[in-house]
């Protein structure tokens, strides 16, 4: 299932601390579209050592959407890969 | 349907064009870590502080003309001292944020650097002010070396990230650096007697510091800190693009001009710089009226305040181009300093660090309790509880009484030049102790995630 959150409105480090508290609640199989305006590049790294996995896509009404899931998580994993090709 | 392109950290998706390179990965262990651009900020606020005493002690002579050595080593400590050390740590530590680019061996550069300017400048200050040549001739080697530790790393950074207008206007204003640098020692070699003194060079060297190395690097880091932290639009495509360079070439067929004695040159280059100052100064106070959120926010009060001075500073070079202002004029080139000085590159920088300095130092904190494994359990202080917003505001009030003090010591002199420098120490000094009490509660925190149980 995906859980979709809009931090593009918000000022640092808001759109961080919205994401993280996001994920941290993620069951098996869901994942995140965090819609951003910016690239978050210091969330890649945070989200890396909390045992996260990401992908990065231009987005359709922000500039870039973000979708994270547990690492290791193939269900999840294989849903972002489905909806990237979509 | 064609696929969106993706920059993965997690499986493979080899037919994906990456958005930005992949050696662009952000990680916290290749930031440089929060001491490396701390340090500076920690120490960049009482060299300003020393500036406005300095200034406090000479007096109403440090006013009478453009030349008297207490005014100009008072306006270093701020420009080289304050702003310079500023600029240098906001170059090595938010490019990765905002480019995921790190400045190559930034964890010695940066010290090195920062080492070798503030003590060059202290140094240079006291030859200038002292009238002691020996201590002129260390400040220059000193500043010299810093920045030519800084310089080759920074135009690295720069040039892996041209791509981007940030790096690109970083760019810019880095090639502006070394002509200011360049400029700067030969000045002070003048002053030391080494080589003739050519204080026909002081205005070029003036105008590639603020314009170019100042102007241009304010310029390329707003592409990125207006939108993100004042949650405006994005600058317009065009100004992003062009904007930098024109005021980069301005500069140099300006300087050109001047050097070669082709007035025609020199003025379409001044005007042309003036305008592409003004031009931005204009783009990022209209972006600020689109801002998402009108929460009052000091930083978009200082920036505010810094664009209005710089549009005044680009109106007024236009005016004196045209025979309608006459900058060599005491008072009148004292006021024009004072705004382009404390009015636009003080108050934009201070207005910087009340954003990048708490920033920073709530982004390590959650790295600290990502380490320490207590995510979760233990809750990390937010920027609003490491910077209050009562002390940026009350230091905000001062800044202001210190330009108005200074404005009114350009044209009345006497006392007033002592109670100007000692607003300005005052300035600078409330400044320091936000910046430090930040620092105070980040390692409060940083303690308490420590000792937290696992």
């Amino acid at each position: 299932m995906e859980h979709v959150i809009d931090v593009s409105g918000l000022e640092p480090p808001g759109p961080m601390e919205e994401s993280l508290t996001a994920v941290a609640s993620l069951a098996e199989g869901d994942h995140i579209r965090v819609l951003h305006r910016r690239e978050p590049f210091p969330l890649y790294g945070i989200l890396e050592s909390r045992g996260f996995d990401h992908r990065t896509v231009p987005g359709t009404g922000t500039s870039f959407e973000i979708l994270v899931w547990r690492a290791g998580d193939a269900a999840a994993e294989a849903a972002v890969n489905q909806t990237i090709n979509r | 349907m064609e696929s969106r392109r993706c920059r993965c950290r997690g499986g493979r998706q080899p037919n994906h064009q990456p958005l930005i390179p992949a050696n662009a990965d952000l990680h916290f262990d290749r930031m440089p870590p929060l001491w490396v651009p701390l340090r500076a900020f920690l120490i960049a606020p009482f060299l300003g502080l020393g500036g406005g005493l300095l200034l406090a002690s000479a007096g109403d002579a440090a006013f009478s003309s453009r030349w008297t050595a207490s005014l100009l080593a008072s306006a270093h400590l701020i420009t080289l001292g304050f702003i310079t050390l500023v600029m240098i740590g906001a170059v090595i530590q938010v490019l990765p944020v905002v480019t995921g680019v790190p400045v190559p061996a930034s964890n010695w550069v940066a010290p090195a650097s920062q080492f070798g300017v503030a003590l060059g400048v202290i140094a240079m200050a006291w030859g200038l002010n002292g009238g002691l040549p020996v201590a002129g001739r260390v400040g220059a080697v000193l500043l010299a070396a810093g920045l030519s530790l800084f310089v080759p790393a920074a135009l690295i950074a720069a040039w892996k990230t041209r791509h981007n207008p940030t790096g690109r206007a970083m760019g810019l204003s880095i090639l502006s650096l070394i002509a200011v640098a360049g400029l700067g020692v030969f000045l002070l070699a003048g002053h030391a007697g080494w080589v003739p003194l050519r204080r026909d060079l002081t205005d070029i060297h003036a105008a590639w510091a603020l314009g170019g190395w100042v102007g241009l690097l304010v310029m390329g880091v707003s592409f990125q800190v207006v939108p993100l932290f004042q949650v405006t639009p994005s600058y317009p495509r065009v100004v992003e693009k062009y904007l930098p360079a024109v005021g980069f070439l301005a500069l140099l067929a300006w300087t050109a001009g001047r050097l070669g004695r082709w007035a025609l040159v020199a003025n379409i280059g001044i005007v042309s710089l003036a305008l592409s100052l003004g031009t931005y100064a204009a783009v990022t106070l209209w972006l600020q009226t689109q801002r998402r959120r009108k929460l009052r926010d000091i930083t978009t009060d200082a920036w505010r305040l810094g664009m209005g001075c710089l549009g005044l500073v680009g109106l007024a070079t236009i005016a004196a181009t045209f025979g309608v202002l006459d900058l060599l004029e005491p008072r009148t080139s004292l006021t024009f300093g004072i705004l382009l000085v404390m009015g636009f590159a003080v108050s934009v920088v201070q207005g910087m660090l009340y954003k990048i300095v708490p920033f920073l130092s709530w982004l390590h904190l959650q790295n600290v309790a990502t380490h320490r494994g207590v995510v979760g359990q233990v809750k990390v202080k937010n920027m609003r509880q490491l910077l209050p917003v009562k002390g940026p505001r009350r230091q905000f009030a001062s800044h202001l009484v210190a330009i108005g003090a200074l404005l009114i010591a350009a044209w009345f002199g006497g006392f007033w030049v002592r109670i100007a420098g000692l607003a300005v120490a005052v300035d600078f000094g409330l400044l320091g102790i936000e910046v430090v009490g930040v620092v105070r509660r980040y390692r409060e925190d940083e303690a308490r995630i420590l000792s937290a149980p696992q």
